[in-house]
């Protein structure tokens, strides 16, 4: 088995588990690489079918670029698709500018999410997220439980032994389960590769610029690249000492670790 | 070739987050921001995997963490597991996924309670290859003298627990020596650095034998009705005719379902696949699927060592959910025959209990027939959790009744 089967193949038994454990379960796509992969991954676990319902966090800021790709693998690939957004907040005039970037991400993407899962009642959703996104996100569980206020912490997670993937029904409210979790950002691009799958355009450079991550249009930012092909960028990371989330200006995360940084002394 | 996971494991403050984050450092393996800061002393090594501010302001590794190396073509995960024994059960998951395991020993200090204790782990997980860093070697007065008793320490404890060790580096990871390069302080040392030692880890064999896979579930909402599974060993190919044990019952491989490619003609070990069988309803999830001749032997009783992951003792009497590959069944600790201190390596008196971080051999009862087999034969078929409410309470690995009769 190659390095690329080896992840697929323990994505794809996860994901079985998943389905088979924790009903009813979603799955949450933001049409970005990664959970493009992960619902490609879905397709392959049930043979081409999607046994459960497909989110779309929508915050109404999304690059165009996104909706139209949306709309076309959602009807190419037969996506059973749930669009969710927090409609009061979005009356209300809730924006990065208006209200500030943490604000607008918890409104429009904790809270959509809060509503989706009272109004489902998923017990768990498939997330995209990696490890190797950021050294915060290295230390998830494939799964993750949430009490009910979202809150996780990440001191006192219980063991998570071989694939013998644990709960805590004690305290959980719902769990996030993390198929790609082992996954790298050059892993992903190979596999794009492999399987030959669609990613949104945003990813391949235009005079000069490309996506790397996307998101929300006022939040993200192109970077400077020429890759303008699935090989360029599995090129271009390779050589790459930059950060695949350079470019989200919303990182919360990131925001917290330059906060760590600067209480050392960095800049 | 697949990527390997090497776990980082040794006493608390030995050294496992700077080592890691030097290595990532010297490999280049960093982005270019944080190698800046990393440089420049503003980013501490150990905080690169050390990234919650619980972790930085007290200095240890509280819940494991991986990162990942980039050299010479390779790529590795380096497992940064927490030392102290409070987090336990974050350096049983971060170990648990690892292919091999460098174990750190503090030159000054040598082998505490916790080196012991993750050392026999690493045994009992069968986790088959181990390196040695004697760290912090730059602190001693005189560095080849006591890296000398270091590793005849080391050497002796993995005699006593039957660990295979490869190299014992001495290294300085705060100075840099003996990490990715030999450094000028220690001419005497003519072994491999730690990163030599870490390439040096194979990628462990594909386990064979005979078939065995384990049912997931069946679906009938695919095209034709599937058992998804996993070949835990051997291969499964079209045509197979294999029986499901527990029972007996028989069936046929007509077919490898896959998509998007429609089918395949066989699948080996570590795949998860999907079969369509003549009798597809004579399966469910938990059976194993295995040939006749061949087939595994299922009982209502499993032996096995078992480490308690704790807050609370294992007692004779008590139930719990015993989880083994897809097998899900209620289980009952009929005896502890033995009771072992893992930090001390000292036998106990089993006097029907079994407490935190002690491991023991138990007899489960079962609420119905399991297949549990020797480890080294089908790795995910000799291994389990007992679970409760609160999740795993213990793990365990299978002692074949022939071997321990």
């Amino acid at each position: 088995m190659d390095h690329l089967e080896e992840l697929e193949h323990r994505s794809i038994y996860l994901i079985r588990e998943a389905y088979h454990r924790f009903d009813p379960l979603g799955c949450l796509w933001s049409m970005g690489k990664d959970s493009t992969v992960l619902l490609h991954l879905v397709r392959k676990a049930f043979l081409g079918k999607f046994p459960f319902p497909v989110l779309h966090l929508d915050t109404g800021y999304k690059l165009a670029g996104i909706y139209r790709f949306r709309d076309r693998i959602a009807a190419e690939w037969g996506v059973p698709l749930v669009v969710v957004k927090n409609e009061a907040a979005l009356a209300a005039g809730m924006g990065p500018d208006s209200a500030g970037r943490l604000a607008c991400c918890t409104a429009l993407k904790t809270e959509a999410l809060k509503g989706a899962l009272a109004e489902h009642g998923f017990r768990a959703v498939l997330l995209g997220i990696r490890r190797d996104e950021h050294g915060v996100r290295a230390k998830e569980r494939y799964v993750s439980p949430r009490t009910a206020d979202f809150t996780w912490d990440a001191g006192r997670q219980t063991a998570e032994l071989w694939d013998l993937y644990a709960r805590r029904e004690s305290e959980e409210a719902h769990l996030r389960v993390h198929p790609l979790l082992h996954f790298t950002e050059a892993d992903v691009w190979r596999y794009v590769r492999r399987e030959r799958l669609p990613v949104c355009d945003l990813y391949f450079a235009k005079g000069g610029r490309r996506y790397r991550s996307i998101g929300c249009e006022p939040c993200c930012e192109p970077v400077a690249s020429n890759a303008a092909t699935v090989d360029d960028i599995i090129r271009e990371i390779g050589e790459g000492r930059s950060e695949e989330r350079d470019g989200r200006a919303q990182d919360k995360e990131n925001a917290r670790a330059m906060e760590q940084l600067r209480a050392l002394g960095y800049m | 070739m697949r990527r390997l996971a090497v776990a980082f494991v040794g006493e608390v403050d030995h050294g496992k987050s700077t080592l890691i984050g030097r290595l990532l450092l010297e490999s280049g393996s960093l982005s270019g921001r944080k190698e800046e800061a990393a440089r420049s002393g503003a980013l501490d090594l150990a905080h690169i995997t050390d990234q919650l501010g619980r972790e930085q302001d007290e200095s240890c590794t509280v819940t494991s963490a991986q990162a990942f190396l980039r050299s010479g073509g390779r790529e590795i995960a380096l497992v940064d597991a927490p030392g102290h024994e409070e987090f336990i059960r974050s350096m049983l998951t971060g170990a648990s996924s690892a292919d091999a395991a460098v174990i750190l020993v503090d030159a000054g200090e040598g082998v505490r309670e916790e080196t012991r204790r993750h050392a026999l782990l690493v045994k009992l997980l069968r986790i088959p290859q181990a390196a040695v860093v004697v760290n912090k070697i730059d602190r001693a007065a005189s560095p080849e003298a006591v890296y000398g008793v270091r590793a005849r320490e080391i050497r002796a404890l993995a005699a006593e627990i039957g660990l295979p060790l490869g190299a014992v580096v001495p290294a300085s990871a705060r100075h840099g020596a003996m990490v990715t390069g030999r450094g000028a302080g220690l001419p005497w040392y003519a072994g491999p650095t730690v990163l030599e030692a870490i390439l040096a880890f194979r990628e462990p064999d594909a386990a064979g034998g005979p078939a065995r896979f384990s049912v997931q579930d069946v679906y009938d909402f695919t095209p034709r009705k599937v058992a998804a599974g996993r070949v835990e060993r051997g291969e499964i190919a079209a045509g197979d005719r294999l029986i499901a044990v527990p029972g007996g019952a028989a069936v046929t491989v007509e077919r490898i379902a896959a998509f998007p490619n429609g089918g395949l003609e066989r699948l080996g070990s570590g795949c998860a696949g999907a079969l369509v069988l003549d009798r597809p309803e004579r399966v469910r999830r938990g059976l194993v699927l295995a040939p006749a001749a061949e087939a595994p032997v299922a009982a209502r009783q499993v032996k096995g060592r078992v480490f308690c992951l704790g807050p609370r003792p294992l007692a004779v009497g008590a139930r719990f959910v015993f989880r083994l590959a897809t097998q899900d069944l209620r289980a009952r600790i009929g005896a502890i025959e033995e009771r072992f201190d893992t930090g001390a390596l000292a036998p106990r008196p089993p006097e029907g209990t079994l407490a935190p971080l002690e491991l023991g051999l138990l007899v489960l009862e079962l609420d119905g027939e399991c297949v549990a087999e020797d480890g080294n034969l089908s790795p995910a078929l000799g291994r389990f959790v007992l679970e409760d409410d609160d999740g795993p309470a213990a793990f365990g690995m299978v002692v074949p009744w022939r071997a321990s009769s």
